[in-house]
């Protein structure tokens, strides 16, 4: 899912992860009400949500995703820690498992995160801005991760800014502005007419280079470079 | 050595005792969850929300737990009813509430005629005056709360570090938090004969957060903040019954003498480690 800031992506998200309500409309997740089939889902929150503080190590956070198959009484057993330790092999954080989560790098921390979600073993996941705003390496091997997980046969449903990521890396997508402007396969996001109608006026057409402005820190110092830029540019058109 | 066991041959000091060990534990496995949820303030003012419970049941002759229970859950309720139907701030609701319902508790208090000395030892605390059946509703209760505890341990863990995540894969997160609350407001009865109202709150966090300030592991934190919680508990009331003050009083200081020793450790250990560091690299 695609779509400026404040247009509904991650609304769409806690929607479909049945933690919140639709005022109108329905909503179906894996053939029935979005909390049915709960534990067949992971949703992973925007990084900044937790507090990083909290006494829990690498090894804690990734046994979590196991937690809601168990119920009550029962303690992970082999079969959990097996599964908790191969989704820390994937993400690569084996070495860190005793670490306290605080000492992460932002990179580490959604590391962890994914690796929460794999130890569940979902049907689907449902990723808010998995790899936005940490380094190129993690993105590549998140995403590695991601289309690893969608050729065994999973559903990955992420919000992300990284148009071309979106366009390389997923088989559909869907851009909203508090509608969905269009959904279909992802070298849909390349044409200019879609993401005129998704960015609006936050959109820069330079030849055959798009460059999407869609930043609120831009809306809040006009006076800076992209911004700048983008003005100048309408005013020569 | 006749210090320690002369004492225990008072059996109101045996009752004593064992109360406060009870009080310590339980306080100190919930007051773990208390301290990461950031709910201290919630258990203050659910602690002073109990006194008009208590006072009603003084006046029917009922037991004191039952009336105090449910006046402390109530409040809790309510103060999460208030804070999510206006745009209130959470501790806004809670000044609200916690201060109307003391203020009735003592509008309540003020107005019994004759003598109401029992009462007062619910706002400061008087474990030595325990009874022997007060002490058996102590034992059921603290079995209850720290059964729950067992039985869900890591559903309340999840949902305490976090909620959104543990909501959507298909943890009951709304109802753990009503039943955090309701086991917050039995700790704080079963707490109140031992340190009273005003005082409970330290019971709750400060064994807490001592152990949060020496582990990085939540089992281990809870483990320690018991450890803490009971040690202190049966110091304080050692050193009180020494030397003749408030028992209460006394726990709440011995436990406050703890925290900040691991504060300074804490902080000693970490400039340590930073000047190894540095000497390391230079």
């Amino acid at each position: 899912m695609v779509g400026p800031n404040g247009a509904g992506k991650s609304t769409l998200l806690k929607v479909m992860a049945g933690l919140l309500e639709p005022w109108t409309g329905r909503v179906e997740i894996l053939g029935g009400a979005p909390r049915r089939e709960a534990h067949r889902v992971a949703y992973v929150p925007q990084a900044e949500t937790v507090d990083w503080a909290f006494p829990v190590t690498v090894a804690d956070v990734v046994m979590m995703g196991r937690y809601p198959l168990l119920g009550p009484l029962r303690r992970p057993g082999p079969v959990d820690r097996r599964h908790a330790d191969e989704a820390l092999e994937k993400v690569g954080m084996t070495r860190h498992r005793q670490t306290q989560i605080g000492q992460l790098s932002g990179g580490q921390r959604r590391r962890v995160f994914l690796a929460r979600a794999l130890a569940a073993d979902p049907a689907l996941y449902l990723l808010d801005e998995p790899v936005t705003g940490i380094d190129a390496t993690t993105q590549e091997d998140l995403m590695d991760i991601l289309e690893a997980e969608s050729k065994r046969g999973r559903t990955v449903v992420a919000t992300t800014h990284d148009l071309a990521a979106a366009a390389a890396r997923f088989h559909r997508v869907a851009a909203i502005n508090h509608t969905v402007i269009a959904y279909g396969p992802s070298s849909l996001i390349l044409d200019p007419d879609v993401l005129t109608r998704t960015y609006g006026g936050h959109l820069l057409v330079l030849g055959n280079q798009t460059v999407v402005l869609d930043d609120a820190h831009h809306h809040d110092q006009p006076g800076e470079g992209e911004v700048h830029y983008h003005e100048e540019s309408q005013r020569s058109r | 050595m006749n210090l320690i066991l002369d004492p225990l041959s008072f059996q109101f000091f045996q009752r004593a005792l064992v109360a406060s060990v009870l009080a310590g534990t339980v306080c100190a496995v919930v007051g773990s969850y208390v301290v990461l949820k950031g709910l201290a303030f919630i258990g203050d003012a659910v602690a002073h929300a109990a006194f008009p419970g208590v006072v009603v049941a003084y006046l029917f002759s009922a037991p004191y737990a039952i009336g105090g229970g449910i006046a402390a859950f109530l409040t809790a309720i309510s103060i999460g009813w208030i804070s999510r139907r206006s745009h209130l701030r959470v501790d806004t609701a809670i000044g609200v509430v916690f201060a109307g319902a003391f203020a009735l508790g003592i509008f309540i208090y003020s107005g019994i005629k004759g003598f109401v000395g029992d009462l007062f030892g619910f706002l400061v605390g008087n474990v030595l005056a325990i009874s022997t059946g007060d002490l058996v509703s102590l034992i059921v209760l603290s079995a209850i709360v720290l059964g729950a505890v067992a039985v869900l341990w890591k559903e309340l863990l999840y949902s305490t570090f976090d909620p959104l995540g543990a909501a959507a894969s298909g943890l009951p997160v709304a109802g753990l938090e009503y039943l955090f609350l309701g086991l917050v407001a039995i700790t704080i009865v079963i707490s109140l004969q031992a340190v009273g109202i005003i005082l409970v709150v330290a019971m709750l966090v400060t064994p807490a957060a001592t152990a949060q300030l020496m582990t990085v592991r939540f089992t281990r934190m809870i483990v320690l903040a018991t450890v803490i919680g009971c040690v202190t508990s049966v110091a304080g009331l050692y050193l009180s019954f020494w030397l003749d003050v408030a028992s209460g009083a006394t726990i709440v200081l011995v436990q406050t003498a703890t925290f900040v020793a691991a504060l300074v450790l804490a902080r000693g250990t970490a400039v340590l480690r930073r000047r190894q560091a540095v000497a390391a690299t230079s």
